[in-house]
C-alpha cells in the first residue's frame, strides 16, 4: 500500500496551550485508520489542521507526497479531503440539496441552477443507497440524517480521504451499524478513512490501524489485529481505568412516583404522554432514548422546571406536582441538567457562588438577615475544587471561563455534596473525557450505594447499561420498552429507540 | 399627485440603504451607521460636485466617502467583532460632526452651503406623455437608476449562488467556511455593496433634487431604512413593502403640512409607522425566540 497523507512534526498552540505537539502521522491509501483518544487529547485538531481549518505552528503536511499548505477547507477539497464534523456543518433552515451543493454549487455564470442541483444530489443519494427526500428541510431530519447529508456533502466533493469525527456520538446502535457498513463501503470503493473516536469497542470492529494519542502527543500506531482493549485502554488514559460493575442492592422505600404525566414540548406539542414511573432507594433507573423523544421535558418537569399538563409526581410520599423548584430541592432532590451552561451554571457569577447555589439559604452558609456566611462557603467551595479536580485559578474566579469539561464538574461536585434524597441527572458525561467519566460513574454508583434513588436519562446506551438496574426507552414521549439490566438486550432496546416495538 | 411624486423621491432615498442593509442583515451584520454615512456620502457629493462642477465627480466623491465609512464598520464588526451598535452609533455621530467640522473649514460656512457651481444630478424627460406626464415624466436619473437596481437585487437575492451565500453567511457561517467559501469575503462584499447603494442615496439627497448641503439633512432617512430592514428581517418582499409604506408615511407628513397640519404632529408620521410596525413584529419574534431559547 501506498501512503496517502504523512504528518512530519506538526504542532499546533492555541495561546500557551499545546493541542498538537510534534505529531507523526502516516496514513496509506484505501485504510480506515482510527485515531482514539481522550477528549482534549488532539484528535480533532490534528484533523482540523488537515482540513485547513488551523494552519500548524511548526511542522509539515504532505498528500500524495507533495507538500500542503492549506489556508482554508477549500484548499483541503480541492485535494479531495472532506470532513464530517462533530457539531455538524448544516444550516437547519435550508433544505438537504441546498445543504450538499453549498460552495460548489451547479451554476451557469451566476445563475444558481436548483433543479440540477437536486437532480444531482437525489443520484448520489440513490447511488449510495441513502433514502432522502432531498427537498426535506434539516431541522425535520433526526441526527442520523443530519449525518447521512454530511457524508453526501463530502461524496458530492468527490472526497477520497473523508475524515470521520466522533461519528457515532449521536447515533442509536443500529444506525452506528449502518453507519460502519457505508464507512466499509467507501473502503471498497478504495476511499481512505480517518475515523476518530474514544470508543474503544467501534475502534476495534472497523479499523485497519489505529493511532493512539493523548496530551496532544501521537503515542504510537498499532494494527488492528493484534490489539487488546485493555491494552489500548491503558495507552489511552495513561492508567489502568477499571470497567465499573454495578451491584443491584435490595430494593428500598419509594422515592420517586410518577403517574401519568402529561407535558408540553416548547412548540406546545405534548412531549411527554401519559407517562408513569417510579424510582426507589439504592437504584439507578436509566432512561435510554435518541435526544428528542421527551427526555428533557420528563426531565424539566421532575425538576419543577416545566408545568405539566396532568397527572401527578410524588417525591417521598408527598406530592409535589405544584411545588416550586426551590421546595423541591428543600426537600432533597438534587438536578444535574442536560443544558449545564445554561439551566445547571451562573457562567458571569464565581465558582464559590456556583457552587452555594441552591443552598444560599441553608444554615450552613447562611446567618442573620440572610447574610452568607463567607468563610464556611469558601472552606466548602474550596474543598470540592480540590477533590472533583476542578481545574481553576482560585474559587473567585468565573465559571464562564472554565473549560467545558471543569463546568461540568463544578456542577457534578454541587449536586453530589449536598445530601439528597434522590438525584436526577441528564446526560452527565456529554463532551467529558475518560477519566472524567469514570469519575462521574463512580460518584453516581456511590449515591446508588448510600441508598439514594438515581434517575440517568442519557443517549449514550452504553452508559445506561453499565450503571443502571432498570432501564426503559422513551420514544416520542412514551415508554415502549423496560427492562432490567440483567435482562436488557441491545438490539431490543436499539430498536426501541427508532421507535420499533419488538 | 403630489404625494405620489414626493412619494418617489423619499422612497429611492431610502431604497438603497434599506436593500444595501437587508443584504448586510442577510449575513448577519445589521448595519446601524446607515444615517451617519448617508450624510457623509451627501456632504462630498456637493464638494465633489463643487469642485469640479460635475455631479459624476460628486456621485464618484459620495460613494468613495461612503466605502471608506464603511469600511471602518466591517473592520471594527467583522474582523474584531465589536458590537455592532457601539460602532454604529459613534459612527454616526462622528458623521454629524465631521460634516459640520468640514462644512466649516473648507466652505468657511455653518450650518449650509450651496454655490451655482454644483451641479446637479439630471432628471429624465421622457417627452410628452400625456395624461401620464405625472407619472412618470421628470423623475431624476437616479429614481429610474433605483428601479433597475431592485429588479437587480431581487434577481440576485432569489437566483444567484452569491445571494445563496449571503444567507449561509448569516444562518451558519462555520457550515459556509467549511464548505469552502469564506464568510470574511461574503460579509464584506455585503456590507461594499452597500455601501455604493448608500453613496448613491447620499448623492441623491444633496445633489439629486436640490443643489445644497444642510447640516444633518438626512433627517432620519437613514434610520428609517435600518427600521425596514429590521422590519424585512432580511426577505426582499418584506423589506420593500416596509420601507415603501415608511416612504410614504414620509411624504404625507410632509405633504400634510402644506394643508396646515401643525408640523410637529406630521413629522412623527414615518416614526409612528415604525414604531407600530416593530412592535407587532417584535411582539411575534419573542414569542418565537422564547419557543427557541428553551430548545
Amino acid at each position: 500500500m501506498s501512503e496517502i497523507i504523512r504528518f512530519n512534526g506538526v504542532s499546533k498552540k492555541f495561546g500557551k496551550v499545546v493541542a498538537v505537539n510534534s505529531v507523526d502521522l502516516s496514513i496509506e491509501n484505501g485504510e480506515i485508520h482510527s485515531i482514539i483518544g481522550e477528549n482534549g487529547a488532539g484528535k480533532t485538531t490534528l484533523m482540523r489542521l488537515l482540513y485547513g481549518m488551523y494552519k500548524p505552528n511548526s511542522g509539515k503536511i504532505f498528500v500524495r507526497g507533495k507538500e500542503v499548505n492549506f489556508s482554508s477547507p477549500k484548499d483541503a477539497i480541492d485535494n479531495e479531503i472532506g470532513m464530517v464534523h462533530q457539531n455538524f456543518m448544516l444550516i437547519d433552515d435550508f433544505t438537504v440539496y441546498e445543504n450538499v451543493v453549498l460552495g460548489s454549487e451547479p451554476h451557469h455564470l451566476i445563475y444558481f441552477d436548483r433543479e440540477k442541483a437536486k437532480r444531482k444530489v437525489e443520484k448520489l443519494a440513490k447511488a449510495y443507497n441513502i433514502e432522502i427526500d432531498v427537498n426535506d428541510f434539516i431541522d425535520s431530519l433526526s441526527v442520523g440524517f443530519q449525518q447521512k447529508v454530511e457524508i453526501l456533502k463530502l461524496l458530492y466533493r468527490n472526497a477520497e480521504i473523508l475524515i470521520f469525527d466522533e461519528p457515532t456520538a449521536v447515533l442509536t446502535y443500529q444506525e452506528s451499524k449502518a453507519l460502519f457498513d457505508t464507512i466499509r463501503k467507501f473502503k471498497a470503493a478504495g476511499k481512505t478513512v480517518i475515523f476518530i473516536s474514544h470508543k474503544l469497542k467501534e475502534v476495534k470492529e472497523i479499523s485497519d490501524r489505529v493511532s493512539v494519542m493523548r496530551n496532544g502527543k501521537l503515542l504510537d500506531t498499532l494494527k488492528n489485529e493484534n490489539l487488546s482493549e485493555v491494552e489500548l485502554s491503558k495507552m489511552i488514559a495513561g492508567r489502568e481505568i477499571k470497567n465499573l460493575t454495578t451491584v443491584s442492592l435490595k430494593k428500598g422505600e419509594t422515592i420517586l412516583e410518577i403517574d401519568n404525566l402529561t407535558a408540553m414540548g416548547d412548540k406546545g406539542i405534548p412531549a411527554v404522554k401519559g407517562l408513569s414511573l417510579n424510582v426507589s432507594r439504592g437504584e439507578v433507573l436509566g432512561i435510554a432514548g435518541v435526544v428528542g423523544n421527551g427526555q428533557s421535558e420528563l426531565e424539566e418537569a421532575i425538576a419543577g422546571m416545566r408545568k405539566i399538563t396532568s397527572g401527578q409526581i410524588k417525591f417521598k410520599g408527598i406530592d409535589i406536582t405544584k411545588m416550586s423548584v426551590r421546595k423541591r430541592r428543600e426537600l432533597g432532590m438534587g438536578y444535574i441538567p442536560e443544558d449545564r451552561i445554561r439551566t445547571g451554571l451562573a457562567p458571569l457569577a464565581s465558582i464559590l457562588e456556583n457552587i452555594i447555589m441552591g443552598h444560599q439559604n441553608e444554615k450552613e452558609f447562611s446567618a442573620r438577615l440572610d447574610f452568607m456566611r463567607r468563610r464556611r462557603a469558601k472552606r466548602f467551595a474550596n474543598r470540592l475544587v480540590n477533590e472533583y479536580k476542578i481545574v481553576c485559578k482560585s474559587i473567585d474566579e468565573q465559571v464562564g471561563t472554565l473549560s467545558g469539561g471543569n463546568m461540568q464538574k463544578v456542577v457534578i461536585a454541587r449536586e453530589f455534596a449536598h445530601d439528597v434524597d434522590l438525584l436526577v441527572v441528564s446526560q452527565p458525561t456529554r463532551g467529558v473525557d475518560v477519566g472524567g467519566i469514570e469519575f462521574i460513574h463512580k460518584g453516581i454508583l456511590a449515591m446508588k450505594k448510600s441508598g439514594k434513588a438515581v434517575l440517568l436519562i442519557s443517549s449514550d446506551l452504553d452508559e445506561i447499561l453499565q450503571l443502571s438496574d432498570r432501564i426503559i426507552v422513551m420514544y416520542e414521549g412514551q415508554i415502549v420498552h423496560s427492562t432490567s439490566a440483567k435482562n436488557a438486550d441491545v438490539q431490543k432496546i436499539g430498536l426501541a429507540m427508532l421507535g420499533m416495538r419488538s | 399627485m403630489y404625494i405620489y411624486r414626493s412619494t418617489i423621491n423619499t422612497l429611492v432615498l431610502i431604497l438603497l440603504p434599506a436593500l444595501g442593509g437587508m443584504w448586510t442583515l442577510q449575513t448577519g451584520m445589521l448595519n446601524i451607521s446607515q444615517e451617519g454615512s448617508m450624510l457623509v456620502a451627501a456632504f462630498f457629493a456637493v464638494l465633489g460636485s463643487y469642485i469640479f462642477s460635475s455631479f459624476w465627480m460628486g456621485l464618484l466623491f459620495a460613494i468613495i466617502a461612503s466605502l471608506v465609512f464603511n469600511l471602518i464598520y466591517a473592520f471594527f464588526c467583522v474582523n474584531l467583532r465589536a458590537n455592532i451598535w457601539v460602532i454604529g452609533m459613534a459612527l454616526n455621530i462622528l458623521a454629524s460632526s465631521l460634516t459640520i467640522l468640514l462644512l466649516k473649514s473648507i466652505f468657511g460656512v455653518k450650518g449650509s452651503f450651496t454655490s451655482d457651481k454644483i451641479q446637479q444630478i439630471p432628471f429624465v424627460h421622457l417627452g410628452n406623455l400625456g395624461i401620464f406626464n405625472g407619472i412618470f415624466n421628470d423623475f431624476s436619473s437616479i429614481v429610474w437608476l433605483t428601479l433597475i437596481i431592485v429588479i437587480l437585487f431581487k434577481y440576485i437575492d432569489s437566483h444567484t449562488t452569491f445571494g445563496f451565500h449571503l444567507k449561509a453567511a448569516g444562518k451558519n457561517w462555520r457550515a459556509l467556511d467549511t464548505a469552502g467559501v469564506s464568510s470574511l469575503k461574503v460579509r464584506y462584499m455585503s456590507i461594499l455593496i452597500n455601501a455604493v447603494l448608500v453613496g448613491i442615496s447620499g448623492a441623491y439627497l444633496s445633489i439629486g433634487y436640490l443643489k445644497i448641503f444642510n447640516k444633518d439633512m438626512s433627517a432620519g432617512r437613514g434610520w428609517i431604512a435600518v427600521a425596514a430592514v429590521i422590519f424585512g428581517n432580511g426577505n426582499f418582499t418584506w423589506t420593500i413593502i416596509a420601507t415603501v409604506a415608511f416612504g410614504f408615511m414620509d411624504a404625507l407628513g410632509i405633504s400634510l403640512q402644506t394643508y396646515g397640519l401643525n408640523s410637529n404632529l406630521t413629522l412623527m408620521f414615518p416614526y409612528l409607522a415604525i414604531v407600530a410596525a416593530l412592535i407587532y413584529q417584535g411582539v411575534k419574534s419573542s414569542k418565537k425566540k422564547a419557543i427557541e431559547e428553551k430548545q
